[in-house]
């Protein structure tokens, strides 16, 4: 009698190890579940990535400046207007503009002057993002728009 | 009248043996005892062997690391009086708290030196575990113990850094941040970082945007205050729990395993 007692006894005892196990593992998954969806926001307090960047004419033929708003290099060539991310490609410092290309003062990355990497640790070219002009006769950029290295805006 | 005056009398030595339990030890056995009674002291195994009283084997860099976990913990709770998480206020509060504040530069120093200090201690401590071959069994455990506490004190250092919001911490928080979301080169080579994009998830779950901002900020500042802190403090009790048990490993001790196989 007593053995049976002792028998069911460790069966009930497996079972609740069972169920404790199965209940703390499903909410240990719906708690991370519930975090990941809590940590990232349904709309983004932030400034948005097109930006202003001026009249056509304000981009002489022959030059390059740095705009710091939207952190980009806008310049001028033959063939039109381009923009390229001063946002360094390995960990996201600005780079400096050296004339013949660029640097980045982080970790030495070295890029020439149509952004492809020539020195350091930069994985990538840098980019080029997307230019257009709005009916307003102005210039505008989308920084999380990329585009060919070879587009131009020609205005 | 006359108990409660007898009483009174009593009650500055019953509260000292209420706290000490033990009077003052007079024999190994007693000594023991006030070990063993004692929450704080008794973090020291009662009885070690003589080689793990040699200063050389541990230099005490676990208790040193230790130390400056709580310094920093004091400092730190300190600080928080002046400090603001705010992306306006921050950077002002650094700087009176430099200029406008009674001790306010002793206190700020004592937090920085303390938390490089402690990176320092707590990487000698591993280096000195890893030439004592102390990580060997049964100690396995605590060696992953105790690199837990590694990134927890990383973590702790990283996400200090950015809180004056000046631009040390604000590009060091921006390589960080992009070194977080660096699982995306490898979903990149593989192609499914549409659907599987677990860099731009630890980056947005570290920034709470695709910028570092105030939100970003505000992250680091609970992560940095509570609960890195109270994540490194339980790791840490299991830590030493560990060690009680393990006991302290000895110079001797693989030589002596060998022996008896
Ligand atoms: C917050 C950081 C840490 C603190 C506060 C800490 C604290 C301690 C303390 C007080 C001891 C007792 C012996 C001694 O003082 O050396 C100890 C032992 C030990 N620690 Fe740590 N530790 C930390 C990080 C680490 C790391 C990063 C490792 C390795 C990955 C590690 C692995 C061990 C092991 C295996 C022992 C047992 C050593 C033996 O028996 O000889 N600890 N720790
Ligand atoms: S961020 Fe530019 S080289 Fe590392």
């Amino acid at each position: 009698m007593a053995q049976a007692d002792d028998a069911r006894d460790e069966g009930r005892r497996r079972f609740l190890v069972k169920v404790g196990a199965a209940g703390l593992a499903g909410s240990g998954v719906v708690a991370t579940l519930g975090t990941v969806a809590f940590s990232d926001l349904r709309a983004y307090n932030e400034r948005s990535p097109v930006f202003k960047l001026g009249r056509p004419e304000d981009f002489a033929s022959g030059t390059r400046v740095y705009l710091d708003g939207p952190r980009l290099f806008v310049g001028r060539d033959t063939r039109g207007l381009y923009a390229v991310s001063a946002v360094c490609s390995h960990l996201g410092c600005i780079v400096r503009d050296g004339g013949e290309g660029f640097a980045c003062p982080c970790h030495g990355s070295r890029f020439d002057a149509r952004g492809a990497v020539i020195g350091g640790p930069a994985p990538r070219p840098l980019s080029y993002v997307a230019l257009t002009v709005e009916p307003n006769g102005l210039v505008y950029a989308n920084v999380a728009s990329r585009v060919d290295p070879d587009d131009r805006l020609e205005v | 009248m006359g108990n409660v005056r007898a009483n009174l009398r009593r009650l500055p030595a019953f509260l000292r043996a209420a706290i000490f339990r033990v009077g003052m030890p007079d024999s190994d056995r007693t000594r023991l005892k006030a070990v063993m009674s004692s929450l704080f002291l008794h973090i020291h195994a009662p009885k070690v062997h003589q080689h793990s009283l040699q200063w050389w084997y541990t230099l005490g860099l676990g208790l040193i690391s230790t130390f400056l976990f709580i310094l920093l913990t004091l400092s730190g709770v300190v600080l928080m009086i002046y400090y603001v998480p705010s992306v306006g206020e921050a950077y002002g509060r650094m700087q009176d708290l430099m200029h406008a504040v009674a001790w306010g530069r002793v206190l700020r120093n004592l937090h920085r030196w303390t938390a490089h200090g402690m990176v320092v201690a707590v990487l000698l401590h591993m280096m000195r575990v890893f030439y004592t071959g102390s990580y060997k069994a049964p100690r396995e455990l605590n060696w992953l113990v105790g690199l837990a506490l590694l990134v927890v004190t990383l973590a702790l250092a990283f996400t200090g850094y950015l809180l004056p919001w000046d631009q040390l911490g604000y590009w060091a928080a921006v390589c960080g941040v992009n070194i977080a979301a660096s699982p995306t080169e490898v979903t990149d080579a593989l192609g499914v970082t549409q659907s599987l994009d677990v860099g731009g998830w630890q980056r947005q779950l570290l920034l709470g945007g695709r910028e570092i901002g105030g939100d970003a900020l505000n992250r680091f500042y609970v992560l940095h205050c509570v609960v890195l802190p109270l994540i490194g403090a339980g790791f840490m009790a299991l830590h030493f729990f560990r060690v009680h048990k393990d006991g302290l490993s000895r110079p001797d001790e693989s030589a002596a395993a060998r022996d008896d196989a």
